[in-house]
């Protein structure tokens, strides 16, 4: 507790203060704006590393992470076009409400709900954190490996839509993280001959290159030049009738958002599609789903939320970044020397418990700033598109040159960006291979740790219950999908129509939610021409707003 | 995503096939690549007397990796799997890729690349931001050049008279 207050004391300096207020501005414009979001964002704020002391910088880091959860919301619900993946069940509802002319309470209690859902959800980091550290410490080479292959099998195979594709793009990252100097016998791999590789590729060239020029080569190869529909903001403000409706969904929210960010199988996407289903089944209006029900916003919203906190336990004690923000944050303290990890806690526990009492801040500034400024959002979402690509192309370019001020760095980063192309062309997510390229190193370290220990016995990866059991899980959440298609492709008139049927009213989200996006790739194959209508039809009532977003999370 | 009704119904077949061809190509360059860092692998040194695994372990596991993933994707796409085109709210899936846009930010971004320590930051980032914008369809000259100068300006300020990092400027190093 005392640890707290003094991170509440050092958080709120004045130049913190500023520091999380810009934060938090900026990840809501970056979560509202299309093409970008917080993981490149932060990304191409690296370099500020280097000039601002690591509490600065990493409450700035950490505004932007909540911020960008924020505003993700208030395109989906005005727009019906979310910004970043998580906020996709928000506008099933979100936007009818808008359409409805209730635009202004549906941002309200996607407001409130995350004000909610983030403040309760850093209260829970606070206090398990700590606890998780302290066992942590405990762990050696082999558990973290394990949990390492955990993280690399959920973010690849479990989130994406097809098995294959994620592993692909999992695959490529790792193989970039490999370039460079090896850390440990100061070897060259592949480094092709070129002086500047010895370094390695740097995360911030990877990491901008996929993200923000693919998406924007992405784009221009098909830009959309009809202008986007926009509803204006009408109807009465949050009323007494829909507090009452959203407080429960909230706190239910909260319940499944935060302990799946904590869990490796990352991202806020699956308990949004639980909370829905949930809240379906429970209201009370179940006619008005579909039609814009304040609870289908008010549940997934404050989800979304908890979830991007519960991301922090694992990145915070373990090292463990389990999307693509965490990983970039990841970078962030590397960048200082420091590695997150339990001993975090007991080496730097000033900057710890700063950003801890930042993340409450952020949180209190973002309910204030939100709301008010919501005009402002909505103004973003008008800028010409040809400005708003060029613009993002040069603040890449900028992010990327800063490094080393080398020209090659910007060759490579338009070639990178080149392969992000065609991974969103060919539906590979980027998401894994930003985590491969992070994570990769570091799981490389503790596996040659692990096996100079047992003299390179490979039986010392499982010589543990723990990291022979998290490893089984890894093997079978890759295996089962797999097998699962493999036993529809079978029968995929029966089984695949059966499966995908709006069963009860209730199962249909949660069902469809994790089914459609582990199988609907590979089930496409036989699965479409008897079973295509069905398809789309339980998880989204009406049209879907992008059901197949996949990976755009966090570009 | 927000594809108006009509179009939602019949573009995605359409619009998938077409993409589906070329996927056959990465997934099997994929696989080649694999076979690169398998061979590539076995030409890096390793130092006497080091611990039992070095530093081809890891790269080894990664080429094998990346020959059965390819492989096995490429049968996929043969089979027909096609993947999930990215989709976002800029982006007309049922458009074929309109190369000479992607052709014009091509050549635009490789001038940046080499003019970007001769001009200096500032002028070869206003000609980036141009020239993106021309190519994306940005019309008007007025807001163009207004524009173009702006962003660079205000980006090179923040950075170098806010954040205090060095950008090189080049010819105009004298004068800002």
């Amino acid at each position: 507790m005392d640890l707290l207050v003094q991170g509440f004391a050092d958080a709120l300096t004045p130049t913190n203060l500023v520091f999380a207020a810009l934060g938090v501005l900026l990840g809501t414009a970056v979560g509202v704006l299309p093409g970008i979001g917080p993981a490149m964002t932060v990304a191409l704020l690296l370099p500020v590393t280097f000039v601002l002391p690591p509490s600065s910088s990493l409450i700035m880091f950490a505004g932007i992470y909540y911020g960008g959860m924020y505003g993700g919301s208030t395109t989906s619900i005005l727009l019906n076009t979310p910004g970043e993946s998580s906020s996709i069940v928000t506008a099933l509802e979100g936007n009818k409400m808008a359409k409805a002319g209730r635009g202004a309470a549906a941002l309200a209690t996607a407001a409130l709900g995350s004000f909610v859902a983030g403040t309760i959800g850093t209260a829970l980091l606070t206090v398990l954190a700590p606890q998780i550290a302290r066992w942590a410490v405990r762990m050696g080479p082999a558990e973290y490996f394990a949990v390492m292959v955990l993280a690399f099998v959920t973010v690849s195979a479990v989130l994406g839509s097809s098995v294959l594709r994620g592993l692909a793009a999992l695959l490529i990252g790792l193989l970039l993280g490999l370039v460079g100097i090896d850390q440990l016998t100061g070897q060259a791999r592949f480094t092709l001959g070129i002086p500047q590789l010895y370094d390695g590729i740097d995360v911030v060239v990877v990491a901008v290159g996929l993200f923000a020029i693919g998406e924007a080569l992405w784009v221009a190869s098909r830009l959309r030049r009809a202008p986007p529909d926009l509803i204006t903001i009408r109807g009465r403000w949050f009323t007494k009738e829909d507090a009452s409706r959203s407080w429960r969904p909230w706190l239910r929210g909260t319940a499944l958002g935060f302990p799946f960010g904590t869990l490796p199988a990352g991202g806020a996407e699956v308990p949004t599609f639980l909370s829905y289903a949930l809240e379906k089944r429970l209201t009370k209006h179940p006619e008005q789903f579909g039609k814009g029900a304040i609870e289908g916003v008010a549940g997934p919203e404050a989800a979304n939320n908890a979830a991007a906190a519960g991301v922090l336990v694992p990145l915070l004690t373990l090292g463990l970044p389990t999307s693509s923000t965490a990983a970039i944050l990841l970078v962030a303290f590397q960048q200082y020397g420091l590695q997150p990890g339990p001993q975090l806690f007991t080496n730097s526990p000033d900057l710890v418990w700063a950003l801890l009492a930042s993340l409450y801040i952020g949180n209190v500034l973002l309910l204030l700033l939100n709301l008010p400024l919501v005009g402002l959002w909505v103004k973003l979402l008008r800028i010409p598109r040809p400005y708003l690509y060029a613009g993002i192309m040069v603040f890449a370019a900028l992010g990327s040159y800063t490094i080393n001020l080398s020209p090659v760095d910007l060759a490579l980063l338009f070639l990178i960006g080149a392969l992000g192309y065609l991974m969103r062309r060919y539906g590979w997510p980027v998401a894994p291979a930003v985590v491969g390229l992070i994570l990769g190193p570091v799981a490389e370290q503790q596996l040659r740790r692990a096996l100079a220990i047992s003299q390179g016995d490979l039986g010392i990866l499982v010589s543990t219950p723990f990291s022979g059991g998290v490893l089984i899980v890894a093997a079978l959440l890759l295996v089962v999908p797999i097998a699962l298609v493999l036993s529809r492709r079978r029968t995929p008139r029966l089984a695949g129509g059966d499966a995908l049927v709006p069963g009860s009213a209730g199962d249909a989200g949660a069902g469809t939610g994790d089914d459609a996006r582990v199988l609907a790739g590979p089930l496409d194959v036989k699965g479409r021409a008897s079973s295509g209508p069905e398809r789309t039809s339980p998880q989204t009532p009406a049209d879907p707003p992008g059901g197949r977003t996949g990976h755009q999370e966090d570009r | 995503m927000s594809i108006p009704p009509a179009a939602a119904g019949a573009a995605p077949s359409r619009g998938r096939r077409a993409l589906g061809g070329g996927e056959l190509f990465a997934a099997l360059g994929l696989a080649a690549v694999g076979v690169f860092v398998l061979v590539d692998t076995s030409t890096i040194t390793v130092p006497q007397g080091s611990s039992s695994v070095g530093p081809r372990f890891f790269p080894y596991v990664i080429g094998g990796a990346l020959v059965l993933v390819g492989l096995a994707l490429a049968v996929a796409v043969a089979r027909g799997d096609c993947g999930a085109v990215e989709e976002g709210e800029d982006i007309d899936t049922s458009r074929p890729a309109d190369w000479r846009t992607l052709g014009m930010i091509a050549g635009t971004f490789a001038a940046y690349v080499v003019l970007v320590q001769p001009l200096g930051y500032l002028l070869s980032t206003i000609l980036l931001f141009a020239g993106t914008s021309w190519a994306l369809g940005a019309r008007g000259w007025r807001k163009l050049v207004l524009i173009s100068v702006l962003v660079p300006f205000a980006a090179f300020m923040l950075f170098t008279r806010g954040l205090g990092i060095y950008l090189p400027n080049g010819v105009l190093a004298a004068v800002i």
